[in-house]
């Protein structure tokens, strides 16, 4: 039977503006949830990272003109003390939103592309190869290792792409005569390769001196934040970059599951769509490691959270995981800022797994073996 | 839409061919039937049909036009395939699904319009599966996803669909449903290109027939001339019978059976 243009037409526009007005609220959302987190971490740093959060709110006039320069000479001296501290979390803030949006993102593309529930860029190695790029880096220059940057960055992504390149090119040996990328061989490389770096790692942290040995864990845990100009920008082209093509390609990304034949006769190569999606899935994972340290289970939690309440249709996925993740790593962030144990800084990622561990278990308590 | 297959030699390697001599022939809604014992080949004929796999000799041409140099793109405006089994990744609406048939037909970066979802919708409808639209894929049947299935390739609006086993692992009810929907498809002018291991479905479909045979030249031509009993024999390796049944005013109906050993 012929349906109806018309009546097509008014469902059509109906979805729409739905889905549009659902885009939007992700994006206000996130937005108000960022301006929160400078306001308060501006604040914060004006008053010695004491947790007075009504004072913050009673400031939070003040902080918001700070941020969006309306304030601009500062004009009082609260106002210009606001304004230092708003520079410098501003940048800490935006670096924890894209990190958190990159990886949840990265997390959901893994997913698809593998049709594995447990799927994460960093099953490829390309964690492993930070951790080691870091130790070396310390084993050759000590506590002064922080100053260099470049070669900090050289270090951590070089390794990173010499272990992806080896577990792909394991993959793609134990695809045989086809050279299909096997993801059971490529998983089962990366786990290999993983642990055999993360020994020549241990041996490496064991020989380190104290202060040495402290300087690697704050840069492994992001608990130093490098919020220099160049760190910065090579945080911010990084990530965006990597980003950005999985964003505008989130539509194709459905079809990341579904195999040769099937993907040719719709008229998409798939090869080419699933390399460059694991490929900018490893940046991310690799650039979020180096600049803000290890953030726990984002890139695990986030997609099927957002798969509950979005469904699985990774336009919408991509979108509300980006903006999800981002808000819970800025919220960590957030946290760190005013919550130590035993008077020592805690890392992000231990808030991070603070809030997403219950959500887990819900999620898997809920999912009535969705997960298979 | 004329699609002609002539003397295809598909496989591997030129030295080792699977399959050789392949020829056939259909014309704007017709259907072939594709039979022959496990590991003949089918699938090894339909990777070259879709340009996965090179042809070792021989041409693949539709409406006398060549479509070895075709892209992935241009061929999805005209061929369609459905996979035997869909193996579910995520759980998408069955909507979102039907869906996938138009990305290939998009630019890398656009978003589905609404041409594209009246398409889909309209899909969704002529399977008959559209008050399921909102249900999540891997929830419903297996006979309703083999019509979903059909639903998302006929989104790309294909004038041939090739279809690997549409009724594998179906019970009996949902498989003379797919029977019946590559009837339907047929009569609105599409050619269907389907494989099966039972030859009742090329006499229920009336279709054109390809029996593939292990180191023997393909077979084609209508099911009533290319399905006998000793061409099924000489295919399957065992005795197989012929028989016509006539229903209450009904035209004959030809079926097979196996013929056991007392």
């Amino acid at each position: 039977m012929k349906l109806s243009s018309e009546r097509l037409r008014s469902e059509w526009l109906r979805e729409r503006r739905r889905e549009r007005s659902r885009f939007l609220a992700a994006g206000l959302l996130t937005g108000l949830v960022f301006l929160l987190c400078c306001c308060f971490r501006a604040n914060a740093w004006a008053y010695g990272e004491k947790f007075i959060p009504l004072v913050y709110l009673k400031n939070l006039g003040l902080a918001l003109r700070v941020l969006l320069g309306r304030a601009l000479p500062p004009v009082s001296g609260e106002a210009r003390v606001l304004y230092l501290g708003a520079l410098s979390r501003l940048r800490s803030t935006a670096m924890a939103l894209l990190s958190g949006a990159g990886l949840s993102l990265a997390g959901a593309v893994f997913q698809n592309a593998w049709r594995n529930p447990m799927a994460s860029p960093g099953m490829l190695g390309a964690t492993a190869g930070v951790r080691l790029g870091n130790v070396l880096l310390i084993t050759l220059f000590s506590a002064a290792a922080i100053e260099h940057v470049f070669l900090r960055y050289a270090f951590c992504y070089g390794f990173s792409a010499l272990c992806v390149g080896f577990v792909m090119l394991l993959g793609s040996l134990a695809g045989g005569r086809r050279r299909e990328i096997s993801v059971l061989e490529m998983v089962m490389a990366g786990s290999v390769l993983s642990s055999g770096l993360n020994v020549a790692t241990m041996y490496l942290m064991y020989r380190l001196e104290d202060d040495a040995l402290l300087l690697f864990e704050e840069l492994s845990f992001g608990m130093l934040e490098q919020t220099d100009a160049v760190s910065n920008a090579v945080f911010f082209i990084v990530m965006l970059g990597s980003m950005l093509p999985l964003l505008l390609l989130r539509t194709r990304l459905n079809l990341l599951g579904a195999d040769r034949l099937e993907s040719a006769a719709m008229g998409v190569s798939i090869r080419p769509l699933r390399l460059l999606a694991q490929f900018c899935g490893v940046v991310i994972a690799v650039c979020a490691m180096v600049h803000c340290g290890e953030l726990g289970m984002l890139a695990l939690v986030i997609p099927h959270a957002v798969r509950r309440f979005a469904g699985a249709e990774m336009r919408r996925v991509c979108v509300f995981a980006s903006a999800a993740g981002g808000c819970v790593m800025m919220l960590a962030r957030l946290l760190c800022s005013f919550f130590h144990i035993l008077s020592e800084p805690v890392p992000a990622a231990f808030f991070v797994n603070l809030i997403l561990t219950p959500l887990f278990i819900v999620i898997l308590a809920r999912g009535r073996g969705e997960l298979k | 839409m004329r699609f002609e297959v002539r003397d295809l030699a598909c496989g591997y390697t030129p030295s080792a061919p699977v399959l050789r001599h392949v020829n056939l022939l259909l014309e704007p809604g017709e259907i072939c039937c594709v039979l022959g014992p496990n590991g003949v080949g089918k699938t090894t004929l339909f990777r070259t049909l879709l340009n996965l796999l090179p042809s070792l000799a021989g041409t693949v041409a539709i409406d006398g036009e060549d479509t070895r140099r075709w892209k992935p793109r241009q061929l999805s405006r005209v061929v369609a395939y459905v996979a035997q089994a869909h193996i579910p990744t995520q759980p998408f609406r069955v909507r979102e699904v039907a869906m996938m048939g138009r990305l290939g037909l998009l630019s890398a970066a656009a978003q589905p319009g609404r041409r594209d979802h009246e398409l889909v919708e309209q899909a969704l409808e002529d399977v008959g599966i559209r008050h399921l639209r909102d249900k999540i894929y891997t929830e419903i049947s297996g006979g309703e996803r083999q019509l979903l299935m059909i639903a998302r390739a006929l989104a790309q609006q294909p004038k041939l669909l090739i279809m690997d086993e549409p009724t594998a692992n179906l019970d009996y009810g949902n498989m003379a449903r797919v029977m019946q929907c590559i009837r339907q498809l047929a009569a609105s002018g599409i050619s269907v290109l389907f494989t099966s291991h039972m030859p009742d479905q090329a006499f229920y479909c009336r279709a054109k027939t390809l029996l593939l045979c292990r180191g023997g030249a393909p077979r084609f031509g209508p099911a009533e001339e290319v399905l006998s009993e000793r061409s099924l024999q000489e295919a399957y390796g065992t005795a197989i019978q012929v028989f016509e049944v006539v229903g209450a005013g009904e035209r004959p109906l030809r079926l097979t059976a196996p013929r056991f050993e007392e």
